[in-house]
């Protein structure tokens, strides 16, 4: 189960008037629970497969290393969220496929691959991500007209962060 | 050594005095050019439906250029320049991750040039995360790209360029830039055994990784070795602010552990931080 799964089930719960929901999927559970008047809480069980590998540290000082797992702040899952307005069929997110830093053009001297209002066909591109010195061209899933961009030029993003909206 | 040596070569991946060798089966098409706008640009037109590595050479590049629009010079037939592209089915099943693949590619060509190097002992240093030295100074530039179509990655490119032969550099570059003939005395060497050992080295480690996820502590362990970084003392910019610390070791994903002098331990990637300088 993934961060946009538990979000949509979240958003589901937030616009209904149930207050207590239970969802299994594989090993995977969700409860959501939500008491008259207050905020949404959700809990989750992943099982061990789903946890974020640990980051074993190569070196001496191993043992001393804490390991970062992967960010997904539980905050933003529990406070009270306003769902956003569902997107029209005709509206492709494209998401990034990997951690690292979103470059929206070539060269910080570039001209962005995208504006607002560019019409970009399959394969065109749309961003880099960069990872560890690699550089990601993130070209379009789909045809259209883009109509939104999510992230601004050198801010980083995560597994699943949506990037950019476009119209079909 | 002339251009039409290089072309041969590729024709056969084949050199008669070294070991037998599987690449002429793993990379087919290579493909020559006397110039070109920069080797990854073509790599990239090249979608490969198939499972073999495509090898694209060139002589000279009007646009060779690395990470953030910086441009990689190189005198004409004197250097290697070359881009070899990665089918995406190379990453499914082991621990080969695509971020792994610009630490492995540095390791590769410091493989290659410590035999070149042996009778000048500490003089090839491999500096994280991926930067190859010799006498401090930079004799390869490595630009690794992939593509990736919405979710579904369709190509890693490695992006090298190798100084072999080259002698003269323009002012501005020639005190942190080399050659291996330089550092070698002047002696020019055949590009055509560096080539086949570089490619030779890199499978070796995508070899490693992808068929089994316990050699990555091995090969995390010779880049610790390589880069002679344990224990020592680094400064670097992070978030705008200089810090102070001492290098514990590699991460899983090649990241660098720091910690600092409060004693805090942090894992930072390269894109984190930047003007890293620890001492050789």
């Amino acid at each position: 189960m993934n961060t946009e799964k538990i979000k949509q089930l979240f958003e589901l719960v937030n616009n209904s008037d149930i207050t207590e929901f239970n969802y299994e999927e594989g090993e995977s559970k969700i409860a959501i629970k939500r008491g008259p008047g207050q905020p949404t809480q959700v809990i989750t069980h992943m099982p061990a497969s789903y946890a974020p590998p640990p980051q074993p540290v190569y070196g001496q000082y191993q043992t001393h290393v804490p390991v970062y797992p992967a960010s997904v702040p539980a905050e933003g899952l529990t406070a009270p969220v306003q769902a956003p307005a569902a997107d029209a069929a005709n509206i492709h997110t494209v998401t990034s496929p990997l951690v690292g830093t979103l470059y929206r053009s070539s060269s910080p001297e570039a001209e962005p691959y995208v504006k607002v209002g560019s019409k970009v066909n399959k394969g065109d591109t749309l961003c880099i991500v960069e990872a560890m010195k690699l550089l990601n061209e993130i070209e379009a899933d789909a045809s259209g007209e883009v109509v939104e961009i999510l992230v601004e030029n050198a801010n980083p993003v995560e597994y699943g962060t949506p990037l950019f909206k476009i119209k079909t | 050594m002339d251009s039409n040596e290089l072309a041969d070569f590729l024709t056969t991946l084949f050199l008669p005095n070294q070991a037998p060798s599987t690449l002429h089966l793993r990379i087919r098409p290579r493909l020559y050019f006397d110039c070109v706008s920069s080797t990854n640009d073509i790599a990239k037109r090249i979608v490969s439906t198939s499972q073999h590595s495509v090898l694209i050479v060139a002589e000279t590049q009007t646009n060779g250029r690395g990470r953030g629009g910086n441009t990689w010079f190189s005198t004409k037939g004197e250097n290697l320049l070359f881009s070899l592209t990665l089918p995406p089915n190379i990453f499914h099943g082991g621990s080969l991750q695509p971020d792994l693949i610009t630490l492995i590619t540095g390791l590769a060509v410091y493989e290659t040039l410590i035999p070149i190097f042996s009778h000048l002992p500490n003089s090839v240093r491999l500096k994280w995360p991926n930067d190859v030295l010799i006498h401090q100074k930079k004799v390869c530039g490595i630009l690794v790209e992939s593509l990736y179509q919405g979710n579904r990655l369709k190509s890693i490119i490695i992006g090298i360029g190798l100084n072999v032969n080259q002698q003269v550099f323009v002012t501005d570059i020639a005190e942190r830039t080399t050659s291996l003939r330089c550092e070698n005395g002047g002696q020019s060497l055949s590009r055509i055994t560096i080539l086949f050992d570089l490619l030779q080295n890199l499978f070796k480690f995508i070899d490693q990784l992808s068929h089994s996820n316990s050699n990555r502590k091995e090969i995390l362990d010779s880049a610790i070795n390589a880069m002679q970084i344990l224990h020592k003392p680094v400064n670097f910019i992070w978030k705008d602010a200089h810090m102070n610390g001492k290098i514990i070791g590699i991460s899983d994903e090649g990241k660098l552990c720091i910690q600092f002098l409060n004693g805090n331990i942090h894992i930072l990637s390269q894109n984190e931080i930047h003007s890293v300088n620890y001492f050789l």
